[in-house]
């Protein structure tokens, strides 16, 4: 899902203005790693730090990698959201005591934002 | 592990007078956009480790601490937002008082795992992960820091 989007915004990239790029390497980079530390934590509990760790370097590695696309400031500014993201998630998702309906919550929060990203694409 | 510790919290202290100054030297080339992303990506990660590292150090004074944090945090983005216009002053006291709270979070989940209903762990294990995650957020600073740095050449 990650390469396919990759695939399209760069295909497209010519036709996003910066304050758009903005806000997609916010929004792949926030999500991207909220999703990575709450299914790890769901899966190997006993991990904090290295989850924590491993998040937090998925949020930074997508959120530049959507943001260096554009420019240099949107990178900055994907790392940043990526890297708040990552550092936070572990601890939403085990404060939130291991149930299943939570992660269909994230899962369909991380689904929306493909699609609203495609049709501001479209729509841009 | 507390000189470590406090080593650590030097070392970004240090870092972040150093930004500082380079900012303060360079501020007349400042774009509006740029100078907002600045703002906010360093007073983010700049209070995260403040933050994170002051908790470990004292942990027995929480309330204290946390006062003391949401200062430091809002007057070092009002601070490094004051330099370019009004509105990264705003972008910048947002982020470092969020970033100061969030980083006194992770040092409060550290010290106490069973505040989120993870499995408790003993003296050894608590050691090992604190010495981690520091010298992670110590390296997450200075990656970040020297991004920024870079940034102010190009």
């Amino acid at each position: 899902m990650m390469s396919i989007s990759y695939y399209y915004v760069n295909k497209n990239r010519k036709l996003i203005g910066f304050q758009l790029g903005m806000n997609i390497s916010t929004i792949i980079g926030g999500m991207a790693a909220m999703t990575t530390g709450i299914l790890l934590i769901y899966q190997y509990p006993f991990h904090f730090t290295w989850i924590t760790i491993i998040s937090t370097l998925t949020g930074i590695f997508i959120g530049s990698l959507f943001g260096g696309m554009f420019d240099y400031q949107t990178l900055l500014t994907g790392y940043g959201s990526g890297m708040t993201m990552g550092l936070m998630a572990p601890m939403i998702g085990a404060s939130a005591n291991f149930s299943t309906l939570f992660i269909g919550l994230v899962e369909a929060a991380f689904g929306i934002s493909f699609i609203i990203l495609f049709l501001a694409i479209r729509n841009s | 592990m507390e000189h470590y510790v406090l080593g650590s919290l030097l070392f970004t202290l240090l870092l972040g007078l150093l930004l500082f100054r380079k900012m303060f030297q360079s501020r007349k080339l400042f774009s509006d956009r740029f100078g907002m992303i600045v703002a906010t990506t360093y007073s983010g990660v700049f209070n995260f480790s403040i933050g994170m590292h002051l908790y470990l150090l004292l942990p027995d004074y929480a309330e204290f601490i946390s006062c003391v944090v949401v200062v430091i945090g809002g007057g070092s983005g009002v601070i490094i937002g004051s330099i370019v216009k009004f509105h990264s002053v705003l972008a910048g006291f947002f982020h470092g008082t969020v970033g100061a709270l969030m980083g006194m979070m992770l040092g409060v989940v550290v010290y106490n795992p069973s505040l989120c209903r993870l499995p408790a762990v003993n003296e050894a294990m608590l050691n090992q992960s604190i010495i981690v995650l520091s010298s992670f957020i110590s390296f997450l600073t200075v990656s970040t820091l020297g991004l920024l740095y870079y940034s102010f050449k190009v």
